[in-house]
């Protein structure tokens, strides 16, 4: 039987005066791709940091395979891998050194061979493994986060905004790493605004809107989701 | 959680932010320098001290084979004091080169002659010396400030801070290796030099122990300082760093300097030139004064010289000495002033360092050094003492007018200085 991974229930985060999440509900079962869509401060990166246990939750509940992400942070956060929007690690270190740093927090400590596969999976140049970051991409810098989430093998990933800055072939291969994740349980929350990307690996995608989830759109039977439909509402939504 | 390999990983880590390694080996080398500076401080005194000694032996010896009456011999006999350096004085220079640690006094008024430096060193109380306690003082919390002001606030303009506190899943885990070992760093970088002084010098373990914790503290101390405001939530570095270094402005700089304000108003400073001022104008208004009057206002506080026989003659050495005395005694109200003004200061300076802890480290390294003011008073009171047995020696062959003779000046013994010897009452 497939349990709930994730689950909202009323969610409701104010930020100074602004309130950035108001009622929110939503769940995301185990081994699903579950997709935020929404515009600029409609409340995506908050919920994701809700559910890490990281904010000041004024109402509701997040929480992680049935654990309180507001009473429980630390239990939830060692099921939790985390890909943030700037895929920011530290530019004076390189890829593996990187890696073996925050693997170490977790108090992981992968063998080189661990640590070469996930880097090879995330297809990063292999002479760039012991190049100071500071020499990446964009690009190369979110496939060593990539890596760093991969490696952490949690059952729950959370990403923000994953995509931003690949390039095309990295964002099909990118898809590929997600939906193979999914295949072996783990289950994944994205927020992004790439709306034609959430579509292609999402099983379901959320619009949401002013801290408020609006719609659910399912994939069908060829798991295929309506995007044309999204893009409306989403359109309507902004123009309202 | 395992620790070992979590505290190597932050070591490793440590080892690779190139700007602080770059500020731990600045301090490292500035104590270094400290240290060096100041054993070989310590170390030119002892030299200067021995060559003291046996100069004023061999002086000492040739005058007497010039002497031909007792006024005189006194007059040419210079006899050395001084003030050892302690095993820890390299660290804590102090009032070392304030008040005199070296001098050569014989039987003549006093005053003048201890406190003959206090006209000489003042470019000294201006500026201070550089020495381990200035770094530990003042040059220490501006590294801690730069290890600690952008700890947290660092990552959260980098964006990593989310992703470091998910990974580590608990902050302590996070946060404590990393604290623990820039404070064992910095704590090393001061302990190393410190540590290479007192083996070189010897230090009493236990006087060494002292200084470290000394140490230790003040880190402990600025670090929490700084971490206070550095974990405030939503701060960023340069806010951080600007409240940080007002902190050090206002603890190691106005609060001292407004207490040195303070002091100088509350407790109106006698010098110690006006000391030496007062007893030479009593000396040489003397020689205008009819000697009987010299010699009353001796006799009363020197009745066991006062059957001594009349002075019929314009001049004698008794009379000489007796103004030299009394001289002494004319400024001993002021110079006791001195003392008791110096002493209040001090406790005032005392009840400052419970705010200020760049006082308060150098307080607690001078006194454990034994450069503090209390060393200095005790060293002027071993001076009173060996001047005061200078004075008993010669008092009976004048004042009894003892014919001279080359044999019973040799019997006039007076044994050498020694600072760590009790020396009797006056």
């Amino acid at each position: 039987m497939t349990e709930i991974a994730l689950q909202a229930t009323d969610l409701k985060v104010i930020r100074g005066n602004k309130t950035v999440l108001s009622g929110m509900s939503f769940q995301v079962m185990q081994g699903e791709v579950f997709a935020l869509l929404g515009g600029n401060g409609a409340g995506k990166s908050t919920t994701l940091l809700a559910f890490m246990g990281l904010l000041d939750v004024v109402d509701g509940r997040a929480e992680v395979l049935g654990q309180s992400a507001a009473e429980d942070a630390v239990a939830v956060r060692s099921k939790i891998a985390y890909l943030p929007e700037s895929a920011a690690l530290y530019e004076h270190l390189n890829a593996i050194e990187n890696l073996t740093y925050f693997l170490s927090l977790s108090q992981a400590r992968p063998d080189a061979k661990a640590l070469h596969s996930a880097l090879e999976s995330v297809n990063l140049p292999k002479d760039s493994w012991t190049q100071p970051l500071k020499s990446y991409s964009k690009g190369m810098r979110q496939k060593t986060a990539i890596a760093l989430a991969l490696l952490r093998e949690t059952p729950v990933l959370l990403l923000d905004e994953p995509t931003s800055g690949l390039d095309p072939a990295a964002v099909e291969d990118f898809h590929k790493i997600v939906e193979k994740l999914a295949s072996i349980g783990v289950t994944v929350l994205m927020v992004t605004h790439d709306l034609y990307g959430a579509c292609q690996v999402a099983h379901r995608v959320g619009l949401l809107r002013a801290g408020q989830l609006v719609d659910v759109f399912e994939a069908d039977e060829d798991g295929a989701i309506d995007i044309a439909a999204i893009r409306d509402l989403f359109l309507q939504q902004q123009a309202a | 959680m395992n620790l070992s390999y979590r505290l190597q990983q932050e070591f490793e880590f440590l080892l690779k932010s190139k700007a602080i390694i770059s500020v731990l080996l600045l301090l490292l080398a500035i104590a270094g320098v400290s240290v060096v500076l100041g054993l070989n401080y310590v170390d030119q005194e002892r030299q200067q001290i021995a060559e003291l000694i046996q100069l004023d032996a061999e002086e000492r010896a040739y005058k007497r084979t010039l002497a031909v009456d007792y006024g005189g011999a006194a007059y040419d006999a210079f006899h050395a004091v001084w003030n050892e350096p302690s095993e820890l004085a390299f660290a804590a220079i102090g009032q070392r080169d304030l008040n005199p640690t070296m001098m050569r006094i014989r039987a003549l008024a006093l005053e003048g002659q201890i406190y003959e430096t206090d006209s000489v060193n003042p470019e000294l109380a201006l500026t201070g010396r550089f020495d381990y306690s200035f770094v530990a003082a003042y040059l220490l919390p501006l590294v801690i400030i730069f290890l600690f002001y952008d700890l947290i606030a660092a990552e959260r303009e980098g964006g990593r801070l989310s992703l470091l506190e998910v990974t580590a899943q608990n902050s302590r885990s996070l946060w404590i290796p990393r604290i623990f070992l820039r404070l064992l760093s910095v704590l090393l970088a001061m302990l190393i030099p410190l540590w290479f002084g007192i083996i070189v010098e010897g230090t009493a373990i236990g006087i060494a122990l002292q200084a470290s914790f000394a140490i230790a503290l003040q880190i402990i101390l600025w670090s929490t300082l700084v971490l206070l405001v550095a974990t405030r939530p939503n701060f960023r570095s340069e806010t951080v760093a600007s409240i940080s270094i007002g902190v050090w402005v206002v603890l190691t700089l106005v609060v001292p300097i407004t207490g040195k304000v303070y002091i100088e108003s509350m407790v109106p400073g006698i010098k110690g030139a006006e000391v030496s001022l007062v007893q030479r104008e009593a000396v040489n208004d003397a020689w205008d004064l009819p000697i009987s009057d010299t010699m009353d206002a001796f006799y009363a506080s020197h009745p066991e010289w006062s059957d001594s026989p009349p002075i019929t003659g314009v001049w004698h050495w008794k009379w000489y000495y007796a103004f030299q005395q009394v001289g002494d005694e004319t400024a001993a109200e002021l110079s006791r002033g001195y003392r008791e003004t110096m002493i209040e200061r001090d406790q005032i300076t005392a009840n400052i360092a419970w705010i200020s802890p760049a006082v308060a480290i150098q307080r607690k390294l001078e006194g454990l050094a034994e450069t503090n003011l209390d060393a200095s008073l005790a060293f002027e009171d071993q001076v009173r003492s060996y001047h005061e047995q200078i004075r008993r020696a010669y008092y009976p062959v004048l004042f009894r007018e003892v014919p001279f003779s080359n044999e019973r000046l040799a019997q006039i013994e007076i044994s050498d200085f020694s600072p760590t010897q009790e020396l009797g009452d006056d």
